[in-house]
This record gives C-alpha cells, structure tokens and sequence, in this order.
C-alpha cells in the first residue's frame, strides 16, 4: 500500500494520515474526513476521506498543493511562492533534470540571484532580470528558494 | 580568477564565412537581413531560424554571413541548436558575430564567454539598445570591451542602428585574448587533454575544445570521434571519467560555475540598472495573456478576430468580390470568348475553358478563392507572429499538451502547420526529444489543416453560422487530443518539462508584416497553382475518358450513403489526395451553388480535414521518416476521416442540429 503524506498547513510537519493513533480510537472517526496535526493539532481535510473534496479537486481553485515529484527538501519551492512575490534561489532538488538546471543557470538564475513570481498558474512565470521565463509548476517545486532579507526601515 | 591572458596562436590566419550567433529571439536574423541585404523570415517569438541561412555581405562581398538557429549555451540541449554548434565546429570561419540582448547582460555574457574563449575572432553586437534604455538599464560597453578583449558594439538591427560599426570592427580581425581560469583539476585536465591535439589544425582554441568535451558536448564529441584516432579518443573517455570522480556535480555545472562567478563581478562592474522595467500596456498585455482565465477570453477573442477577417471578410467579402465581379463578369467571359475564337480544336478549347479548363476552374480556384483566404489568413499570422503571443500560447495551453504526452511548446509547429508544412515539419526540431518530435509530426499529419484549407473550411462555415464552425473545431480539436493522447501511451519515453522564454509583447513593425505575407504569397503561388492545374488536367481526363463518372458511382455509398453528401461530392474527394485546400475549394464551390445543406457541410468540412495529408505533406514526412511510415499514415488516416466523418452526420442528424 502507498504510504501517504499530509504538510500541515499551520506548522509544516508532514505526516502520515492513515497512522493515526488518536483519530482511531474517537468514536465519531468513522465518518470524520479531517485529520488533525500530531505536532501541532491543526485540522487538515484528509484529501483521501472526502468524496466532495475529491471532487472539487478537479476544479483549478481548489486543487490545492500538487503532488511534488522531486525528492523532497528543506525549505520553500518556488512554487510556493505567491505572485508578486520575490524569492532567492538557494539550490535544486536533487533529481531536477539536469538539462533544465544548466537552461536556467544560463538565463541567469543562479545561488543568490533575486526572482519576483509573476503567477503560479498555469505555469509558473518570473521574472529574472529582464527577462520572463514559463516553467512548468512540476519544475518550479524543484527549485529552493529563500524569502529575500528585507532591510529595516 | 584570471583572464587577460595571451593565448597560444594556434589560429593564425582565417579565411572563411562569418557566423552569426546568439541567444534566440535576439535580433539575429533582422541583422541578417541588414547585413545581406537578403530576406529571412523574421518573427517575435524563439525557433524562427531551425537551420543556417547564408548570404553574402554587402560590405565584404566576398564573404559569406552565416544565420545560426539560437543557442542558450554549449553543450547544446535541442537539436536546432546543435545545428549552431556544427556551424562552429565543421564551418571554415573567419569570424563570429555574436548577437546579444543589452537588457539581458549576464545571460549574453554567459555564451560570450564560451565564444571568445574559442579562440576565432570575436565581435559583440549588444542588440536591442533601445529596449535596454527604455527599461532603465544602462551599459560601459567600452569597459566590457577591456574586460573580454573584443569590439562591443551597440545596436538597434531593426532601426539599422550600429551596423555600419559592426562592418567596421569585423573587419578587423583579431583573435580574442581571453583566458578564464577553472578550479585547479579542471585546468590540469584542459593541460592534459590539450596535448592530444598538439600540432593538429583545429577550427577553434585546443582550450575551448578541450572544454566543450569535459562538458559532454555531443557535436565535440562526434568532432573528435572523427579527427582523432581511436585509441586517443579513448584516452580521452577514460581521462573524463577520472576527473569526474573528483566533484559531486557533473562536469560541466563545475565549468559553468566558475564562468558564472567571473560574470557575476563583470556585470556589476559594467551594469547599471535603474529598474523602469515591466511597466506599461505591453507588459500588462503579456500577463493576460498567460492568465489561467483572461488568457483563455484572449485566446477566443483572437480565434473569433481570425474567424472574422479571414473567414468573413477574405472568403466572404473579397471572394465575392473577385469570384463573382472580376473573374465571373469580367476576365471569365473575356477568356472563353478569346480562346474559343482563337483556338480551333474543340477538345483544347474545353481542356482551357470547359467545366474543368486549366482557365476556368485551376487558375480560378487559385486566383479568385484560395488567393485572397490566403493572404488574409497570412497577414493575420503575420501579425500575431511578430507580437509575442505565440510563446505565451505555449504557456497557456501547457496543461492540454500535458496530457498527449507533449509539453506547450509542442504548439509552435502547430501553430506554423497553417502556414507551411516544410516549416513546421522543421520547427518540430524546437522539441527536445525524439519522441516529442515524431508525435508532433503525427498529428500535423492528421488533424492541421493548412492556411489555405483552414480558410476554405472558415469560409464555407461562415456562411452556415458560427455553431457550425464550433461543431467543425470541437470535432477537430477532439480528434486531436485522443490520437494525440493514445500515441502518447503507445510511444514510450518521458516527456520534457516546459521551460519557455517569454519575449516582450511588442506591435509589430508593418513592413516586416507586410514583406512577410508577400514571401508567403509568393510561395504560395510557386507551389499551389502547378497542382492545380495538374488535379484540374486530371479531372478533365477522368471526365473525358467516363472514369469520372465511375469513380463518383463507386464512391457513392461512401459519399451519399455513409457521409450523407450528394455523390458529385466524390470529385472533391478525389483531388483531396492531390491538395487538401483543392478539394474544400471543390465543395465550397458546390456550397454557393446551393447543393449542400448545413449538416452536409459540416460533416464535410470535418472529414476533409481530418482527410490524408496532402502530397507534400506525404512527401516530407518520406523524407524525414520513410515511405513506410508516410504509407501507413494515408493508410491509417483515410478510413478514420470518414468514420468520424460517418458518425458525425448521423449524430446531428439525430439531434436535429441544422434541420
């Protein structure tokens, strides 16, 4: 069986649902479609447990967090970024594509270098230097960034 | 880090053509034409170029300028660009023009630097200086000049700002001294590696070749595979391989960190950016237009403008006008009169001006209804081309390519479908895998219509109404996603993410609009009116002989009884095979001669459409695959068009749709 995986939306510990001492032993857990954070005890709609939710997943908007491909990270990807956001690349997940890494390095998006997200749907589209580039959500989750420092005013 | 440098002279005197190269969408083919004085299709979005243009310099006529497909950096990643890298490798050169983006200085400098350390004359022409001012970014190209030791020229190409310079600093003709100095294993490895040419004539710096083949460049590869012997080559693998135990990361990301650092510094020193960028109508444009909903109303606003001026305005309005006015009034009456009196053999007279004359119906179909659709439909693609949407096409429409296995930039060559099959055939080479490239041929084979068809298809729907042209593109586009999404499944391989370039949305510049559609015509010309005239000859000989009227017997009930059409409709279908667009032109003539209703025109527009490849789209995927595949193409598509063809008229019959 696959084992699945849940980021909590409050305090980012990821979790396995399915191995859930607590919600096993509530007796209302039968038909109870949330999931509750062992770290912090924030309540997450178990994607899995509700038909309504997995419907909705099919419309854009409510697709919420796609599944991430690459090996997971530390951090934030830029596809977490919001747009009109600004972020600084801090490295690639282990597996990004190889080709796509030296393609971005030669437009320029190197260790430290500033990004601003122009959208997130239905590609991911920034801005590096003056230049606009589109790339593929699945991509832009490979990538780790950093929130820039914002000086003191 | 070092540069500076005196290079071994290992390229003495240099006799040869002079390459133009440089990132895509940089302005290197307007420079082109400046330079040459010769036309290129010039266009706003990245691949316009997918193999080298040559043409002689106006100011050193004995020189040949060669226009290179755009390259991000070596080692290349798509086959075009791989082209660019040949060029290099295999071309007698006496120099190289490089053609950068001034607002974009640390990705130009990034090829730069793989230029200059090639060791074969050098010239920078940082393009596009007017963009660069207007977005707040100002250059010291002198000091850049110092840095890297070449000529570095400011231009505008398409105000022809700058060029007379650039004659001037090739002219001179000096080999770049410039050395960057790599991590200690890498410059003993260069020191090594180099000693394997030594004493050999090579096109560029021992230097510059010994790092391209640390970079696992696949044209260095195969260029020293071929001029060293095998043992050496060998030698050569396996002192790779030890030196890639010495770092984590490959080779080449080693290599091209210790180039980003020194452009780093280099960009600080010569850059300054005042911001101002990203502002005003265009760039707000650019962002609807890949907005996952406004981008999807601009799309339809811009398929509902097309569908208006090429299908109402060209094959509604000026058809009527040429068709019925010019050519049914005026020159149509003239020339029968003229050959009747003036030819006496009464079979020549109806070969020229019968029902199925060279006159009569050739050279009408081709003047008066194919000519006007498609100079419509080409200044409309003119001008789309020249804005910068079609990349943000790319974007938008992502997610559908996504699920045939493709990704959106598999649109391009869609897209160019419509104009010329030999073009888009090549722009497949865009694409970054093989399997993404034969799928795309596959469906531009199936269900792209060319221009001239997409404006006879338009034409004819237009006059039925506008939810006859949806029924026509929902069937299409329909047809297009399950093959698209079987052959996907079939054909194993994984896809490529997309990762695009966006180039600014810009108005396009009307005399390159203009001259564009006019090349267009003038191809269109050449190649359609000798088919023609040779399925109008055919006909006639059908005709003459009663085989005509046996093939529309034997294809009624396929015609009439599967598809629903009058049998005459047979005819169409025949010089279909010949070209597309003659055979709509043929229905579209019964069309306005009141024989079909709106069911038996839609059922027929669909199944012409999806009906097989034409003749020289046959012909060209023979030549880029073989006359296996280009059979079992026609073999296979055929029966499918009529099928879905068949299954269409009885689903609208059955809802009432047109009744």
């Amino acid at each position: 069986m696959k084992i699945r995986e849940i980021k909590c939306g409050l305090c980012g510990h990821r979790y396995n649902p399915d191995q859930h001492i607590a919600c096993q032993s509530c007796p209302l857990h039968s038909n109870c479609n949330l999931v509750c954070c062992p770290a912090c005890g924030y309540q997450t709609v178990d994607p899995q447990g509700s038909l309504l939710v997995r419907l909705a997943s099919y419309l854009p908007k409510f697709r919420g967090p796609a599944k991430n491909n690459h090996n997971a990270f530390e951090g934030v990807s830029l596809a977490e970024i919001p747009p009109g956001g600004q972020a600084e690349l801090v490295g690639f997940a282990d597996d990004f594509p190889a080709d796509r890494k030296a393609y971005l390095q030669a437009y320029g998006l190197v260790l430290n270098h500033q990004v601003q997200v122009v959208q997130q749907s239905p590609v991911t589209v920034i801005r590096l230097d003056n230049i606009e580039l589109a790339l593929e959500n699945d991509l832009a989750r490979g990538i780790r960034v950093q929130l820039p420092d914002v000086e003191a005013p | 880090m070092e540069c500076h440098t005196t290079l071994p002279a290992q390229i003495e005197s240099r006799n040869g053509s002079i390459a133009l190269v440089g990132h895509p969408n940089v302005g290197k083919s307007v420079l082109f034409q400046k330079m040459t004085g010769q036309r290129v299709i010039v266009s706003n979005y990245p691949g316009t170029t997918v193999e080298v243009t040559r043409g002689s310099m106006k100011s050193l006529p004995d020189t040949t300028l060669v226009d290179t497909p755009g390259v991000i950096a070596f080692p290349p990643h798509s086959e075009d660009e791989q082209v660019t890298g040949r060029v290099l490798l295999y071309e007698p050169l006496r120099a190289i023009l490089q053609v950068g983006d001034a607002k974009n200085l640390r990705r130009t400098l990034n090829l730069t630097i793989q230029l200059a350390e090639m060791g074969v004359p050098l010239v920078l022409a940082l393009n596009m200086m007017d963009e660069a001012h207007s977005r707040g970014v100002s250059l010291k190209h002198d000091l850049l000049s110092e840095h890297l030791s070449i000529p570095v020229i400011p231009t505008t190409a398409i105000r022809s700002q700058g060029i007379k310079e650039l004659n001037s600093a090739l002219m001179t003709n000096r080999s770049p001294n410039f050395r960057l100095a790599y991590p200690a294993d890498i410059e003993n490895a260069i020191a090594k590696i180099s000693t394997n040419f030594s004493g050999q004539q090579t096109p560029i710096s021992h230097r510059s070749l010994a790092l391209l083949w640390l970079s696992s460049d696949p044209v260095t590869e195969k260029w020293l595979q071929d001029n060293l012997e095998a043992q050496i080559y060998q030698e050569l693998i396996s002192q790779r391989q030890i030196l890639q135990l010495s770092f984590v990361e490959p080779l080449s990301f080693v290599i091209q960190g210790a180039r980003l650092d020194y452009i780093e510094g280099l960009f600080t020193a010569v850059v300054t950016d005042t911001g101002g960028g990203w502002r005003g109508i265009s760039t707000s444009l650019g962002r609807w237009a890949t907005h996952p909903f406004w981008g999807w109303v601009i799309l339809a606003i811009i398929l509902y403008g097309l569908y208006w001026f090429v299908g109402v305005f060209g094959a509604g309005i000026l058809v009527g006008l040429l068709e019925e006015n010019l050519f049914g009034q005026v020159i149509n009456p003239w020339v029968v009169e003229q050959v009747s009196r003036l030819v006496p053999i009464p079979i020549l007279v109806d070969l020229l001006v019968g029902e199925y004359g060279l006159w009569t119906m050739g050279m009408t179909y081709a003047l008066a209804l194919i000519l006007p659709i498609v100079s419509t439909f080409f200044l409309a693609f003119g001008v789309l081309e020249d804005s910068g949407y079609l990349p943000r096409l790319a974007a938008l429409s992502n997610r559908v390519f996504q699920r045939m296995g493709l990704n959106g930039k598999a649109v391009l060559p869609m897209v160019l479908r419509l104009g010329c099959v030999t073009m888009a055939t090549l722009t497949t080479r865009v694409l970054e895998t093989k399997r993404e490239r034969l799928l795309v041929i596959m469906l531009l084979a199936l269900a792209i219509p060319c221009s001239a068809q997409l404006g006879v298809v338009m034409g004819i729907l237009a006059g039925v109404s506008f939810s006859a042209m949806l029924i026509w593109s929902g069937v299409v586009a329909i047809v297009l996603l399950a093959v698209g999404w079987l052959a996907a499944r079939v054909m194993p391989g994984e896809r490529t993410k997309l990762l695009v370039e966006l180039p600014p949305m810009r108005r396009p510049v009307f005399s390159n609009v203009a001259l564009k559609t006019l090349a267009r015509i003038e191809w269109y010309l050449k190649e359609v009116v000798p088919l023609f005239l040779l399925g109008t000859a055919l006909l006639f000989i059908l005709d003459r002989t009663g085989v005509l009227n046996q093939v529309i017997r034997l294809g009624e009930p396929l015609v009439a009884g599967w598809l629903g059409l009058p049998p005459e409709a047979s005819a169409a279908f025949l010089v279909g095979f010949l070209r597309r667009d003659f055979g709509a032109t043929g229905l579209f003539v019964m069309q306005s001669e009141g024989l079909l209703t709106p069911i038996q025109i839609v059922v027929a527009m669909v199944t012409i459409t999806l009906f097989v490849p034409c003749l020289a789209s046959v012909l060209m995927i023979a030549k880029e695959r073989n006359w296996r595949t280009a059979t079992a193409k026609v073999v296979l598509i055929t029966p499918l068009a009529f099928i879905i063809g068949g299954l269409l008229y009885r689903l609208l019959f059955t809802i009432g749709w047109g009744l």
